[in-house]
This record gives structure tokens, C-alpha cells and sequence, in this order.
């Protein structure tokens, strides 16, 4: 009897205390991060109070913000759209450029990562044409595709595939000897090659260099758009700019930094799974 | 059709025209490796033959070559002088008909246990069909004990059992030549000594597999289950200091054996000769 009597309240007592863990650590994951964001706002008051009013304070914006969200998919016409269209277009954008980017970057960069010939051969040419700026692209993509949204595209491909295209080769070139020689020991075709040890092996870098390239997407396609016009977040932060509502501007900010970091989330995300997955998990 | 004819004169200047043709002929193979300006000799004057049907055992320390030796009968590593023949003709590239076992395991480990095995199975058994591709890796598996682990992925095994894998692997191809590097060198003593009885277990049990060359730190291994053992001298520029047959009768039980006198005789030996 003693331990019947016994049993009940332990059982209670772990409820509660499991509900109490969560709490806790629901608590000491967010608690951080709200630290972290009360900083920034008080920074930012500060800013705008030292601005004498140039800069929009944390809740004028929040308030525009609010505004902007409750009708995000309104139409008037090519001047006045909502911003979660504006959102769509610059998506549209930057995946359509990345994507391209990558389709070029991975099978170039496995090229390159198994041969030191054509490492040595395309070595200058990408250190040359790596470093330089989105905007220069823009003009050439103008002119040879007489669009500018096609031209926003073209700069995004080709300042966004680099990051992709070293780590794809970095991968490739760093696939261990050992594996290398059970490939050729058994007579591996090259196909059998390329799907069962090549690419998961160096999926791990590949999947990286995928991270930061849409970074960088994310970053040109809002200066790209400035300059092209017509639709897009970038569009957005200058047309609000002409027509001198900082508000606007702040929020697109805030919508662009949090829409970058979802992003960069899924790559985050995806690496965990597959990193779980190689090592026998689900 | 030039390399095949001189294989063929090799043979024919035999001494003894009655004795079977030797599988693997090593003669006159040096290895360089290119170091700073000049070149690093590694292995010089390496002279042997192995007969179809034998164990053979490299022993020597960490350094002296016999590791690259094994990598150029495998047709990994290029030689540098000499000649190696395997059946009569030239080694000039990897070939499943000598396949490897390497010291760590080199399973692929986003496969499972079935899929390293049925990738080889399926490269090199090519006059199989599908299902009897299958079934070979089902019955290789099922001969090294693992036919409970097929799922799982290298990660979620012990060495042994890795290891298992690996040997299931190059047995799956049915090699003429089985090449094994330092293959229970990463083991505890327990796992090494019942791997060394499945091995020789499939060895005796498997026609097609008829030959083993294995290499080794281990004195204890190389008696237990050679043939011959091949003694390197130390590296740089090492070669073989001798060759030791192991007059030992098959089957070969571990225990009994440790006792006799032709065991400690071959152990106090071959410890002098590494010492010196």
C-alpha cells in the first residue's frame, strides 16, 4: 500500500516538473535573443533622438510596419503595390539567379576539383572576375539583354555562383584518398562515381558555398533594384525614399534583414539533416 | 600485344618447366618519390614470387615500405624500375581481381552496410543479373554475421564490424588476389583474434579467392596465418631482408599452436630479425 500511495504523487510531480522544464528552456532560448533585440532598439532610440527626428524611431516604424503588413498584397497600379508583392518579385529574383548560378557553379566546380590542370588554367580568371562589384555587372547585362529585371537576374548569377564554385571545388579536392582507391580498386564507372562518392561527399561544402551564395543574392538584389526599377524590395526602399517616408525605409530594412535570415535558416536546417542523415540517423 | 609476349618469355626461361606459373612476379621494383630537388628512394631491389594458393604476410616497421609495396600490386602506386606481373601480364591500373582492404575500412558512410557491399557487387559482377547480384551480397553479409546489420550506416558499427564489411566487400568480388593493409591494426586484441579465424575461415572456404597478401605489425598474425612471411629492412630505401615459411599445418588452431616449439622457434626469430 505504502508504495501505491507512493507512485501517484511522483507521477504528478513529473508532470509538472517536465512542464516547468520547458518553460524553462523555452525561457533561456528566447530570453537571449529578446536581450539582444531590446539592445538594438534602444540603440536605434538613441540614433533617432541624436538624428533630431531625420531618423524614424523604433515605434513610428513599427507602427508604418504594421500598417505595411495588414495589406500586403494591394494592387494600385505600377506605383503602388503592396510590399508583400514587392517581396514575391524580389524572391522571384534572387532564386532565379541563384538557381542558375548554382546550375552553373556545382558541375564547374567538380570539373575543377578534379582536375589540377584546369584549376591552374581557370584559376586567374576567376580571382579576376570574383572580386568585382554586382553594379558593374549591370550595365553589361542591360545591354545585352535590353531588360532591366533580366539584367538584376544576370548581375545575381554572376556575383552570386563564386562562393558555390570554390567550395564545390574545395569539396571535390578534398575527397579522401582512401575512398578515391575503393572507387578504382572496384572498378567504380564514373557515373556510379559521381552520385555514390563524389557528390555526397562533398555535399557537405557544396551545400556551404550554396548558403553564401544566396547570401549574396540577397544582398545584390536589393541594389539591383534601385537601379532597375519597376517592382522588388529595392524598388521599394528607394521609391520610398523620393517620396521621403524613412518609415517605409526602416521597415523594408526590417523585412529584408528577417527574410535573409529565414533563408540562411533552411540552409542551416538542411545541413543538419544531412549531416544526421550520413551518420545513420533520420 | 609486345607486354603479353615478354610475360610469356619470362615464363618459358623457368627453371623448373614442371612448377605452375606464378601469379604475381615481382622483379628488380624500386620505388622513388620525388622530394625537394632530388628523389627519395623508398624500396629498392624487391624480388618475388608468390604461387597461386599461398598467405603471405609483409612485416617490418612503420616506414619501410611494404604499405606501398601492397599499393603497387594493388596498381594504386606507380613503380618506379623493375617489372610486376600479375598472371604473365604487366600491373597497370586497379583491378577488382585484386582487391583491397584498407587499414581504415574505407566504407563509403552515407551508404549502408548492404550498399557498400551491392555497389561492388553491382560494378564488377557484371555477368550477374540483378537478383543474383543481390543474393551474393545477402550471402556475403550473412558469412561475416552481419545479416542482422545490413541497414545500418559504417557510423553506427564497431571497428570489427566495419571491418567485416570491408572483407565482405572484397570477398563479394570474388578477387583472385586479396590485398590486405594493416587490416586489424585499429582493433582491440579480442576483435583482432576472431577476425583472424573468419578470415582464414572464408580464405579456406571461398575456391576463388585463392590468395592472400596481407600486411602487418603483428608477429603473432603473420605465423598464425601465413604461409610465408616477407621480413622488410628498415626504410628509407628498404627491401626484403628475408623470406620466412611457416611450416605449420592446416587447419591451424590458435591454441595449441602458441605452445609448440616451431611457433617460438618462428617468434624468437622473426623478433631478432626486426631488432637488428
Amino acid at each position: 500500500m505504502a508504495q501505491m500511495i507512493d507512485v501517484i504523487p511522483r507521477r504528478e510531480h513529473s508532470a509538472l516538473t517536465s512542464m516547468r522544464y520547458w518553460l524553462k528552456m523555452i525561457w533561456q532560448t528566447l530570453n537571449p535573443i529578446i536581450i539582444g533585440m531590446l539592445i538594438l532598439a534602444s540603440l536605434w532610440q538613441v540614433a533617432a533622438w541624436i538624428s533630431d527626428g531625420a531618423l524614424p524611431t523604433p515605434l513610428a516604424t513599427a507602427s508604418t510596419l504594421g500598417e505595411l503588413l495588414s495589406n500586403p498584397f494591394y494592387d494600385n497600379g505600377p506605383n503602388d503595390k503592396g510590399i508583400g508583392i514587392q517581396l514575391l518579385a524580389s524572391l522571384g529574383r534572387v532564386f532565379t539567379g541563384w538557381g542558375i548560378g548554382i546550375a552553373i557553379a556545382i558541375p564547374l566546380g567538380m570539373l575543377l576539383g578534379s582536375s589540377a590542370r584546369l584549376r591552374k588554367m581557370l584559376a586567374p580568371v576567376i580571382e579576376i572576375l570574383r572580386p568585382v562589384s554586382p553594379l558593374a555587372w549591370y550595365p553589361l547585362g542591360l545591354a545585352v539583354l535590353h531588360n532591366a529585371p533580366k539584367a538584376v537576374v544576370f548581375a545575381i548569377v554572376i556575383t552570386s555562383l563564386w562562393p558555390t564554385l570554390v567550395n564545390t571545388t574545395m569539396g571535390v579536392q578534398n575527397i579522401p584518398a582512401d575512398l578515391k582507391a575503393v572507387s578504382k580498386v572496384f572498378r567504380f564507372s564514373r557515373w556510379r562515381y559521381i552520385s555514390k562518392v563524389l557528390l555526397p561527399a562533398a555535399f557537405p561544402a557544396i551545400l556551404t558555398g550554396m548558403r553564401l551564395s544566396m547570401g549574396i543574392a540577397w544582398m545584390v538584389i536589393v541594389a539591383g533594384e534601385m537601379l532597375a526599377g519597376g517592382t522588388g524590395l529595392g524598388f521599394f526602399v528607394w521609391d520610398s525614399w523620393n517620396a521621403l517616408s524613412l518609415e517605409r525605409v526602416m521597415s523594408a530594412i526590417l523585412i529584408i534583414g528577417i527574410t535573409g535570415l529565414c533563408l540562411d535558416r533552411v540552409f542551416s536546417v538542411v545541413g543538419q539533416r544531412m549531416a544526421a542523415w550520413q551518420e545513420g540517423g533520420h | 600485344m609486345a607486354p603479353r609476349l615478354l610475360a610469356r618469355t619470362t615464363i618459358n626461361s623457368a627453371i623448373l618447366p614442371m612448377e605452375a606459373a606464378p601469379l604475381l612476379e615481382i622483379s628488380g621494383v624500386g620505388k622513388n618519390y620525388p622530394s625537394g630537388q632530388g628523389q627519395i628512394n623508398i624500396l629498392r631491389d624487391i624480388e618475388l614470387t608468390i604461387q597461386s594458393g599461398e598467405f603471405i604476410s609483409f612485416i617490418g616497421h612503420s616506414g619501410c615500405g611494404k604499405s606501398s609495396l601492397l599499393n603497387m600490386i594493388a596498381g594504386l602506386t606507380s613503380i618506379s624500375t623493375g617489372t610486376m606481373l600479375f598472371d604473365g601480364k604487366p600491373i597497370e591500373a586497379p583491378s577488382p581481381e585484386r582487391a583491397m582492404v584498407f587499414q581504415h575500412y574505407s566504407l563509403l558512410p552515407w551508404l549502408s552496410v548492404y550498399q557498400n557491399v551491392y555497389e561492388a557487387v553491382d560494378s564488377v559482377q557484371t555477368e550477374l543479373s540483378k537478383a543474383e547480384r543481390k543474393a551474393l551480397t545477402d550471402a556475403v553479409l550473412t558469412r561475416v554475421g552481419l545479416s542482422n546489420h545490413v541497414h545500418k550506416k559504417p557510423m553506427q558499427l564497431s571497428g570489427g564490424m566495419r571491418q567485416r564489411v570491408a572483407i565482405a566487400r572484397a570477398f563479394a568480388v570474388h578477387p583472385r588476389m586479396l590485398l590486405l593493409d594493416e587490416p586489424f591494426g585499429a582493433l582491440d586484441a579480442l576483435t583482432r583474434g576472431s577476425l583472424q579465424e573468419e578470415l582464414l575461415d572464408l580464405w579456406s572456404g571461398d575456391a576463388r579467392t585463392e590468395t592472400v597478401v596481407m600486411v602487418t605489425h603483428d608477429i603473432d598474425e603473420a605465423i598464425y596465418l601465413s604461409d610465408r612471411i616477407v621480413v622488410f629492412s628498415d626504410g628509407p630505401s628498404a627491401t626484403i631482408k628475408e623470406i620466412i615459411t611457416v611450416d605449420l599445418p592446416r587447419p591451424r588452431d590458435k591454441q595449441s599452436l602458441m605452445t609448440s616449439q616451431t611457433w617460438n622457434n618462428l617468434r624468437t626469430h622473426l623478433l631478432l630479425s626486426l631488432h637488428c
